[in-house]
Parts: C-alpha cells; sequence; structure tokens
C-alpha cells in the first residue's frame, strides 16, 4: 500500500503525558506505529487516554515524556500542521457564523491546500444550507461542518475524536461513509476514537487499544480477527489453554469461555468460534482487573 | 455499461469480512444474470458512500474477483465485467425453475413449512455434494446457508 | 498571517464598529458644546477673568460665572472609563471567547500556530484600541483647549483632565486591553475573564489616582514667601494642601500656629514665634506633562509586562 520508506502515520516511543492539576499520568510509556492509508480505531475506556493521544498528535498537548510524530514530523511543527487535521470531541465551531462563513475561514486560514469543493460537496451531502447559523444547527450537521473544515484542507491524516458520539445511528453512518469515500479518493490516514464498537467492525483496518493510559494493541484488524478464537467447552479443559495467551475467561456453572490467542494448535475438546472484532475489542478491554474509572 | 448495475449490501452483524460480502454478491449477481459481460462495477468511493465501510476492503474484494478473472480494471475507467457466471437454468424463466417451482406447491401442499422445505434443499445439496466430493470453490457456501 | 488577520478583523468587526460609533457621537458633541464654550467667550461676559481668583463673578450681582463644561467632563469621564471598558469587552474575550467555545482547537488545528493565533489577533485590538483611545485624547485636548485651566474652565489636575487625556490615556486603554486578554486566557470564561478585568484594571485606576494625589511620582514644589509678604497666587498651580510657617533655623509649622491670613495680627504672631517665612507646595501646571509621562511609562510598561506573561503563558495553558 505504501513504500516502507515512507514514515508512518503515527510513531511514538515512550510516550508519557500526565496532567499537571490531576498529578496522574493520563498516558505512559505508549510506544506504537501505525501505518500511513490506514483506517484506525483508537479504542478504550473512559479516561483510558484516548483524547489525551489525540491531543497530543494534533499538536494541541507537548508529551511530558518521551515523543510523537505524525507523517515523520513534530506535531506543533509548521510543516504537521498543514497536513494533520484534528476534530476534537466538541466539535468546536463559532456560533454566530454562517455555514458559509465558517468555510471561508478554512479557505483563508489553510490558503495553500484548502479545497472548497469538497468542503462544499460534504456539507451539501448532510443538506445543510450555506447561510445557516452553526449555532443553530443539530449536532449531526454541526459535526459535519466540522469535518468539512477538516476535510476541506486536504489532510494526509485525520485524527478524530469520538467524531459519532451523541448522532443517530442514520447520521452516524451518513458521516461515516462521507469518510470512507474521502478515504478511497486519496491517501489519506484516519485515526478515530470511538465507544461504538460496532460502527468500527467493518470500516477500520487497524485497531489501536488503550488500557489505562498504556497501548494495548496497535494492530492490523484483520490479524486481530484471525489471531483470535473464542473457545467455549467444560471447565475441566482449563488446563489446556495454559500455553495460549487468554484474553479474557469467563465461568458458567461447568462451562468456560474464553477469548484466547493461540500459539499453536488448541488441545483439548472446544466449540471453536472465530469471534468478530467488536468481541476481540471487548475482551481486551474487560481483560484482568478494570481499569480505574475516568474521574466524573 | 451503467455502473450502477449493482448495490451491495452490507451485513454488519454478521460477523462475515466486508470483502467475503462483497465478493458473493457480485457473484450471485453475476449468477443471476443482473451483471453482464461489460459491466462497469461501481467505484470504490460509490461504494463505500453508500455502505460506510473501509475503502480498503472495496479494494481487496475487487483485486480478489480479478485474481479469479472474474472481472478487469481498467485505470481511470473503472473495472468491468469480463466473465459470467449465468448459468441457463438460473434465469427466471427456465426449465429448472418451473420444475422447482411445481415441487415446491407440491410440498407445501404436502403440509410442509417453509423452514422444513429449506432443510430439505439444504440436506439434498449435501447429500449431493457428499456423493460426488467435489467443493467448486465455495467454501463458504454451507456456513452462509447454515 | 493573512488569514488569521481576516479572522480577527470578522471577529472584531462589531467592536471596532462600537468603537467607531462611540467615537462619531462624542465627536459631535464636542464640535457641538465647544462651539457653544466659544460662543459664550466671545460675548465678553469672561473678559475679566483671570485665572488668579478662584472663580469669576458677574459684575451686578457678584455671582459664580462658568463655562458649560459638564459635557466635557463626561467625556473625560467617558476616558477615565476607557481602559475598564476597553478590558472587559475587548480584551476578555479576545483570547477567553476562543477557550470559553473550545475553538481555539479548531483554529490551531487549521494550520496556525499559538504565536500566530495570538499575534494577529492582539495586533489588530492594539491598534484599534490606540486609534479610539488616541482619538479620544485628542479630542478631549481640542474641546478643552478654551477652558484649560481657566476659573470658569477645568483645570490640568481635575482627574477628568490629568486621566482623561494626553499620552497616558492610550497607555492606559493598552494595559486595559493586556488585562483582559491575560484574563481571557486564564479564565476561560469571557464572562469571569471580564469580572477579573474590572478588579484589575479598577484598582489600577485607583491606584494611579492615589499616586496623584499623593504626588507620589512627580514631587511638589515648595512656594516660600519671606516674612508676611503676601504670598505667590496659587493660580493654576495643583495644591498639595500642606502650608504653614518657617522659623529661623528652618522649622516648619503647621499654619494653625498662627491662623491669620495677613495684617497685624499675622505679623504679631509670626514675630512672637520667630517664624522668618511662609511657604506652600504645590505643582505646577507644567507638571501636566510629567504627571503624563510618568503614567504613560507606568501604564504602558504595565501592559508591556502582561503581554509578554501571556505569550510565555501561551504555549503551557493552551
Amino acid at each position: 500500500m505504501t513504500g516502507p520508506d515512507e514514515p508512518a502515520a503515527l510513531h511514538a516511543t515512550e510516550l508519557g503525558f500526565g496532567y499537571r492539576a490531576r498529578g496522574d499520568r493520563a498516558l505512559r510509556d505508549c510506544g506504537f506505529t501505525v501505518p500511513r492509508g490506514r483506517i484506525t480505531a483508537l479504542v478504550g475506556r473512559n479516561g483510558a487516554g484516548k483524547s489525551t493521544l489525540l491531543h497530543l498528535a494534533g499538536g494541541l498537548l507537548r508529551p511530558t515524556h518521551g515523543r510523537i510524530r505524525v507523517l515523520g514530523t513534530a506535531p506543533d511543527s509548521a510543516g504537521a500542521r498543514t497536513r494533520v487535521a484534528l476534530l476534537t470531541q466538541d466539535k468546536p465551531l463559532y456560533p454566530r457564523f454562517t455555514v458559509a462563513d465558517t468555510l471561508r475561514m478554512g479557505g483563508k486560514l489553510n490558503a495553500s491546500s484548502w479545497d472548497r469543493r469538497v468542503a462544499e460537496r460534504v456539507v451539501r451531502e448532510g443538506g445543510i444550507a450555506l447561510s445557516a447559523r452553526v449555532g443553530e444547527l443539530s449536532p449531526g450537521r454541526r459535526t459535519r461542518v466540522a469535518l468539512a473544515l477538516a476535510l476541506g484542507k486536504r489532510p494526509e491524516l485525520l485524527l478524530l475524536d469520538e467524531p459519532l458520539a451523541d448522532l443517530d445511528p442514520v447520521v452516524r453512518t451518513e458521516i461515516m461513509a462521507t469518510l470512507m469515500a474521502e478515504a478511497a479518493e486519496r491517501e489519506l490516514s484516519i485515526v478515530l476514537s470511538s465507544h461504538v464498537l460496532p460502527d468500527l467492525e467493518q470500516t477500520c483496518d487497524w485497531v489501536l487499544l488503550l488500557r489505562a493510559g498504556r497501548v494495548e494493541l496497535s494492530e492490523d484488524a484483520d490479524a486481530l480477527r484471525e489471531g483470535h478464537t473464542l473457545l467455549t467447552g467444560h471447565v475441566d479443559e482449563e488446563p489446556a489453554l495454559r500455553e495460549h495467551t487468554v484474553v479474557h475467561r469467563r465461568r458458567h456453572g461447568r462451562q468456560l469461555t474464553a477469548l484466547v490467542r493461540p500459539r499453536g494448535p488448541v488441545g483439548g475438546s472446544w466449540h471453536v468460534e472465530r469471534p468478530p472484532l467488536e468481541e476481540i475489542l471487548l475482551g481486551h478491554l474487560q481483560d484482568g482487573a478494570a481499569p480505574k474509572e475516568a474521574a466524573a | 455499461m451503467e455502473g450502477d448495475v449493482v448495490e451491495y449490501r452490507i451485513d454488519r452483524q454478521s460477523g462475515i469480512p466486508a470483502y467475503v460480502q462483497i465478493v458473493r454478491q457480485t457473484e450471485q449477481a453475476l449468477r443471476m444474470g443482473v451483471l453482464q459481460v461489460g459491466d462497469r462495477l461501481p467505484t470504490a468511493k460509490e461504494v463505500v458512500a453508500a455502505t460506510a465501510i473501509n475503502p480498503n476492503t472495496v479494494f481487496r474484494a475487487y483485486r480478489d474477483m480479478e485474481q479469479a478473472g472474474l472481472v478487469r480494471s481498467r485505470r481511470g475507467l473503472g473495472t468491468f465485467v469480463t466473465r459470467s457466471l449465468a448459468r441457463p437454468g438460473a434465469e427466471d424463466d427456465s426449465p429448472l425453475r418451473a420444475d422447482l417451482a411445481a415441487w415446491v406447491a407440491r410440498a407445501l401442499a404436502a403440509g410442509l413449512e417453509r423452514d422444513d422445505v429449506l432443510a430439505l434443499v439444504t440436506a439434498a445439496l449435501d447429500e449431493h455434494d457428499e456423493q460426488h466430493e467435489h467443493d467448486p470453490g465455495d467454501r463458504g457456501r454451507k456456513q452462509e446457508d447454515a | 498571517m493573512r488569514g488569521t488577520l481576516w479572522l480577527a478583523w470578522r471577529q472584531q468587526r462589531a467592536l471596532i464598529g462600537c468603537g467607531a460609533v462611540v467615537l462619531l457621537a462624542a465627536v459631535v458633541l464636542a464640535a457641538y458644546s465647544r462651539a457653544g464654550m466659544v460662543e459664550d467667550l466671545r460675548s465678553g461676559l469672561f473678559d475679566g477673568c483671570d485665572p488668579g481668583p478662584l472663580y469669576c463673578t458677574r459684575s451686578p450681582d457678584g455671582l459664580p460665572r462658568f463655562l458649560d463644561v459638564e459635557p466635557l467632563r463626561l467625556l473625560g469621564a467617558l476616558n477615565l472609563a476607557l481602559p475598564v471598558l476597553v478590558g472587559m469587552f475587548w480584551g476578555a474575550p479576545l483570547l477567553g471567547r476562543d477557550r470559553e467555545l473550545g475553538t481555539h482547537r479548531m483554529i490551531l488545528s487549521q494550520g496556525v500556530g499559538r504565536a500566530q493565533w495570538f499575534a494577529s489577533r492582539f495586533a489588530l485590538a492594539a491598534l484599534g484600541t490606540t486609534a479610539l483611545s488616541g482619538s479620544l485624547a485628542l479630542l478631549f485636548r481640542w474641546w478643552w483647549e478654551p477652558a484649560v485651566n481657566r476659573s470658569y474652565g477645568v483645570f490640568w489636575y481635575e482627574a477628568t483632565a490629568l486621566t482623561g487625556s494626553g499620552p497616558s490615556l492610550v497607555a492606559a486603554a493598552l494595559f486595559g486591553l493586556a488585562a483582559g486578554t491575560l484574563a481571557g486566557l486564564l479564565a476561560r470564561r469571557v464572562l469571569s475573564a471580564a469580572a477579573w478585568t474590572l478588579l484589575v484594571t479598577g484598582a489600577v485606576a485607583v491606584l494611579v489616582q492615589w499616586t496623584h494625589r499623593a504626588r507620589l511620582l512627580v514631587p511638589p514644589q515648595r512656594y516660600v514667601s519671606d516674612g508676611w509678604r503676601p504670598k505667590e497666587p496659587m493660580g493654576d498651580k495643583w495644591s498639595t494642601g500642606h502650608y504653614g510657617l518657617i522659623t529661623g533655623s528652618g522649622r516648619r509649622d503647621s499654619v494653625l500656629e498662627c491662623p491669620y491670613p495677613s495684617g497685624r495680627e499675622l505679623r504679631e504672631c509670626m514675630t512672637g514665634h520667630g517664624y522668618v517665612s511662609r511657604y506652600y507646595e504645590a505643582n505646577p501646571a507644567g507638571d501636566y506633562w510629567a504627571f503624563q509621562w510618568t503614567d504613560t511609562a507606568l501604564l504602558g510598561g504595565l501592559a508591556l509586562v502582561l503581554v509578554l506573561v501571556t505569550v510565555l503563558l501561551l504555549r503551557r495553558r493552551v
């Protein structure tokens, strides 16, 4: 898909970040690489550090430890600013601007790379009038305008923090379709965080899973699917799992259900299923001691 | 030569990878004669805009079909059907179809329910497969019908 | 830079328009009122008035005579409040609005660096503030001209004139803007930023008035008159309220030791106590500029420090 010499979309080494006010570290010892041209699902529970990671990649925060590179450069460099777009969770826009004003602003702020056609198309696909005031739009339409602003600058890397939260299923699908169509047309890497795991099933081909501030998975989605099996059997069969990685296990009476990353053939008699991505991700998120809940 | 001859529907809950679903739906359309030689498949962007799936999935499905010799992509023009899977017996007005319709009518008259009919057909197909010991490339078919 | 300047203009044009309307209204009022003042002066009613007496009296009935300078004092009051107003309504939302809406994150992910985001909008606001405060200061000066230091007019040491005119007004307005901007950066809410700005700029304004009254930065001069000779008239000087008597050895005593304005009683009292001269302390009219320049340096320096702090905090806070 991309040459081996091309810098990765995201590359972090020993990345750490601590909010001074809270004292604890939101991210610690994160090392991972997300190749270019991928649509990456950034998953994790609340407070796992998803937003922090995206803000670091977008240059809104600076790492307190280690470093992160986007497309091979520092996130707050001028080069990265023109090539990376970040849409934060609150999708901030000026409420008193009209949609046309907002897009004109995009053009003025990105003089060299702005593509008005793309931005206007994204807005039009949502049936949004250019003369509408941003503050009066529904959440879904606001998201679409914010997305138009992000896509209009023709980024090579698009970072989206919970772009689908608070949107109804129809709008979610529409926005996802717009994103995917944009990715189909040109070289665009997308990293999107989401709690809506089913939405990620058919859209993402790379998974970045955070647990309590650490990166647990950074892997191709198909490799994940192929690398996991869901075993159901008698609890007495459990010792057979010893030489494999058990991601998650659940006992119910005499029945044992285990999400396993086998290292070779699994002995014993089991009912074997190939779990969907959603179940694999859930298994990794639930595994072991539950991570600390985010402070309300 | 229209580009909108097929529309893919992706079932997100099925657990079947989207590229497999695209390949199967294309094959089915070819079998039914919905797609014919020379037809242009929708572009990846069109598929993606309609289904909100990962474009790489579509690229992969088209690549697989190209390797199987079903389609050929021409740079800048699109992906075109090069081979038909339509069999004379599968069309709407074929004698086989008429036979099947008559058989279904008899089965229902005999008191069978829809599921019984389907089970009967599946069993007959399985039996046939076992007897003939050949699997013409439809690996996933049994799973799909199950 | 052009892009962010466009955005700055797009967001501040309403404020700039507001400023222009206020200025225009002030100009109209000034032109009308000043014409009236000039006409009154031409009528000859004030011909006999000098800066000397504290007020001018009408010949037949002895009533004091004043020019209508109330509208001028009104402009002076507006100018006094200008730093607070600029700080609250222009400075506080400058970064505070973006901080409140989170829109700085959108701007910063649109190919704009922090420094540029701040510099372009602050530059435009500073330009607008300078133009507005400079124009209002000049307008006050022009309007004040016929009544400067006249018993029937406005003396230079009145707060409305001393603080409401001259280059110090520009420095004060820029200080208000800088204070509001920093408050917006720190408070993250426009409303609380405006409240903080009101508090800080208000306190500084009170402090400046206090330094004037205490003559802290521009010390007064001592005017000494030997013996019981009449004192040099106060005229347009700004008295500190300190006056008294001096002995042969140079000791200064309160005027209450000999509370007589002149005449025999004074003479007898002074000789009795061994006083050889009398004195009073005041700032001459020329000190208007000394006050102006010290205020300008003080407030301009403060504004500069605040801008510097803002720039330094920009990388940490945003």
